[in-house]
């Protein structure tokens, strides 16, 4: 067997001794012909390398760069149509006067009992100032809003959402003689969705567009103008009483005049459409109520001069869920309450002019002059609160129609050397102009929701950069004084007398 | 003894910021930012003003009118350059930041040129057959008179004036030919037709060096012209425009000694020796 294997491995061996010759050869020509070869290539690259890369391989290689470029451009042209923005607003605010007006409580089943402080506001202060100061707190640190808004915006259309998200909502502002509840303050959930809406441009003039979706109501000026421009940290009483939250859900119709168009098209602008009525919530009735505004934009670019101003109308209705419906009697100064249709359409009727004027001033800056009036020939509301209701159907609670009005003027002055403004606003909200002070009386069965309210408000704003700017805001708020009746009365005798609600606000806004 | 010490602390510092603040003050820096149509004239009137008050910087960049208008709004910029008039929505924004309109400084004329490669036999070109071109309704030169060949069209990105003013202007409004090439400034623009022999672009006529200018005429019945100073001062040159200067409010102090500067007779001798026109 094992002769065989060794018979076997002969040839074995001699194939492989028959080639070691042969292919020392082999290797020895090889490395000769690489040496040689590589010397050619040595010669050619050196050459190559003189002469430059050929006209040919450079065009090629920007040919390649230029498709490389084509395929970013198009991919960064798609991104480029997302757009995101947003602002922080983080505030410290106090009550002016806490020790010795706000905080004494006085109600009998209060243990303390008078003269001690018990940390319970007796009246609901600064709902109109960022949100109503809990019991117990005199001052706070708050984030206001923080709003993150993404657009897409194609040549003729737009897709938006806005978010605010913040860890608590601050709560609905509300008129009431008895609200010194501490839960308006902390209600709803953290996010909530601000805008969602789609918008689409006509091709033709490219002014014309269709809005749908849930955005601010085109109604007046300061609804619009955003928080994050706005001088004073909040909007005017009147505007958070009769439209709060801003926006409403429903489709319109708007004449924003493009570039390209005359100068006489470039005078006027419009908003106008149909909407739920009921804020962000849901549709629940059939009726839609009617929100417009007629806007003129007159500019004297010359003398630096601008003029713009609008008139603006709101005709809807509100669905009543109770069949008393309480109607103000002019003559005998108290509300008279009737039986109707449950489920009766009321009248929500606002009409309101605005204006803004727009001057630079030499040196110091430019100054702005606003102002704007609403009436409510018909206001739905329910008898401490003369607030709108959320919902397009009112509460179960009997209805009190009422007719108010207000306005706010305010001047804002740029102080451009030192990157600064500053702000002067006096505003005024009567939700009830068929009474005043002294006729609110204990036998006119009329509440703190009666009352007129006005508010000066003055500040400073500095703005740090492009991005962050810092508001200190002082609200000087001023209540109608009501009859001496209502000394003993437990909830209407602070408002003999002007109430202690003054808030100071302090802000830094980041926004990006 | 303490307390004089601490006023003596006190009113050193002051002292210390109050001549910090003179030095600072003193020394004055003016920021430019926007038009890349003007970036080399506010470039050439930058360096001439340094040297003539060199107590004063003048910091100059590109970007484009829209980027420099923006600037304006944000305030990161003094003055913006802009080869186009602002719109009513920028307008807007300085309105609510600043309460002002913008002051609009008319500081030269430009004959918005229109290249071609210099081997293209083609001389003159209609403002309907720009739009035609633009547009992509006309995609082949000989639909003009050229060789049988596609038309290569060469543009601005969306955030410069020129882009605006042409798309305005001689598109009337519409969008341009999904076929156009974007470039980035308008020597970009003459550098690609330049190598391009089928290539036309447009731009500031200061640029156009080493490739062709086609005469432009009114209607296909008018005389042609290029954009010379004889043609764009009769008002014969087609495409037109202003060259501008903004600033958020009036300017003062130093900015309009600077703005004064750039109307004067040197400042606009700077005009002319970019190539552009004196507005006086």
């Amino acid at each position: 067997m094992r002769t065989i294997a060794l018979l076997l491995m002969i040839p074995f061996v001699f194939m492989l001794s028959a080639q070691e010759p042969g292919s020392a050869v082999d290797e020895q020509y090889q490395d000769n012909a690489a040496i040689q070869s590589e010397s050619v290539r040595t010669e050619e690259a050196k050459k190559a390398e003189a002469e430059g890369p050929s006209v040919e391989e450079l065009k090629a290689k920007l040919n390649g760069l230029e498709e490389s470029y084509l395929e970013t451009k198009s991919t960064v042209d798609k991104l480029s149509k997302i757009k995101i923005s947003g602002y922080i607003q983080a505030q410290f605010r106090t009550v002016v006067d806490p020790d010795t007006i706000a905080m004494k409580d006085t109600s009998a089943s209060n243990a303390i009992g008078e003269g001690a402080f018990s940390g319970k506001y007796k009246y609901a202060v600064g709902d109109f100032a960022g949100g109503k100061f809990a019991d117990g707190s005199r001052n706070l640190f708050q984030m206001r809003r923080a709003r993150l808004k993404v657009a897409y915006e194609a040549k003729l259309t737009q897709g938006v959402v806005q978010f605010d998200i913040l860890p608590f909502t601050v709560g609905n502002a509300v008129t009431s003689a008895s609200s010194g509840s501490t839960s308006a303050f902390f209600n709803g959930s953290g996010v909530t969705v601000k805008d969602a809406y789609l918008r689409f441009t006509e091709p033709w003039l490219k002014s014309i567009a269709v809005k749908a979706g849930v955005y601010d109501r085109p109604f007046g000026f300061e609804i619009s103008y955003s928080s994050s421009m706005r001088e004073s940290p909040e909007r005017s009483r009147i505007f958070q009483t009769l439209f709060p939250g801003e926006r409403d859900m429903g489709v319109s119709l708007e004449y924003i005049p493009a570039d390209n168009l005359p100068a006489w098209a470039q005078y006027f602008n419009f908003k106008a459409g149909a909407f739920v009525g009921n804020g962000i919530n849901m549709e629940n009735d059939n009726n839609r109520d009617i929100i417009g505004r007629f806007g003129l934009a007159l500019p004297f670019n010359d003398i630096n001069l601008a003029i713009d101003g609008g008139f603006s109308g709101y005709v809807g209705k509100v669905t009543a869920l109770n069949d008393t419906i309480a109607e103000f009697d002019a003559d005998a100064k108290k509300f008279v309450k009737q039986t109707r249709y449950k489920y009766d359409d009321l009248d929500r009727k606002y009409l309101g002019g605005d204006v803004q004027i727009y001057y630079d001033l030499p040196v110091i800056g430019g100054i702005c002059l606003r102002g704007e009036f609403i009436k409510a020939v018909a206001q739905p509301g329910v008898s401490d609160n003369n607030g709108s209701p959320k919902s397009n159907i009112a509460n179960s609670k009997p209805t009190y129609m009422r007719e108010c009005n207000g306005f706010y003027g305010m001047v804002v002055q740029n102080i451009n050397p030192i990157n600064s403004q500053l702000v002067f606003k006096y505003d005024v909200f009567d939700p009830n102009i068929d009474i005043e002070g002294d006729d609110i009386a204990l036998a006119t069965g009329l509440n703190a929701a009666d009352l007129k309210y006005s508010t000066i408000g003055f500040g400073a704003v500095y703005h740090w950069d492009e991005n962050v700017k810092f508001i200190a805001y002082y609200d000087r708020v001023m209540n109608e004084i009501v009859n001496d009746d209502f000394v003993h009365s437990s909830s209407m005798k602070y408002y003999t007398e002007d109430l202690q609600d003054d808030v100071f606000t302090f802000r830094i806004q980041y926004k990006f | 003894m303490k307390k004089s010490l601490r006023g003596s602390y006190i009113i050193g510092i002051c002292a210390v910021l109050l001549i910090g603040f003179i030095v600072y003050a003193k020394k004055t820096a003016i920021t430019v930012k926007g038009s890349d149509t003007m970036v080399i004239l506010a470039q050439r009137w930058a360096e001439k003003y340094m040297g003539k008050y060199p107590e004063t910087t003048v910091q100059v960049t590109g970007g484009g009118s829209g980027v420099g208008i923006s600037a304006l709004i944000n305030g990161t910029t003094d003055v913006c350059n802009a080869s186009r008039p602002m719109k009513g929505s920028e307008r807007d924004k300085l309105k609510q930041r600043y309460n002002s309109l913008g002051v609009e400084i008319k500081v030269a004329k430009d004959g918005l040129a229109v290249y071609v490669n210099e081997g293209n036999p083609v001389e003159q070109l209609s403002l309907d057959q720009l739009y035609a071109i633009y547009t992509g309704a006309l995609t082949n030169w000989s639909e003009v008179g050229g060789p049988d060949a596609k038309i290569i069209v060469y543009g601005r990105e969306n955030s410069s004036g020129t882009y605006v003013y042409f798309r305005d202007f001689v598109l009337k409004g519409k969008d341009y030919s999904p076929l156009m090439q974007s470039l980035p400034g308008t020597a970009a623009v003459v550098n690609a037709v330049a190598k391009d022999p089928m290539g036309i672009g447009y731009g500031g006529a200061a640029y156009g060096k080493g490739i062709k200018f086609v005469k432009v005429q009114k209607d296909t019945q008018s005389q042609g012209y290029t954009p010379t100073a004889e043609a764009v001062k009769a008002g014969n040159y087609p495409i037109t425009r202003y060259l501008y200067l903004y600033t958020r409010s009036r300017p003062t102090g130093d900015l309009k000694q600077y703005i004064d500067w750039i109307l004067s007779d040197e400042g606009q001798s700077v005009v002319v020796d970019v190539g552009y026109f004196p507005v006086r």
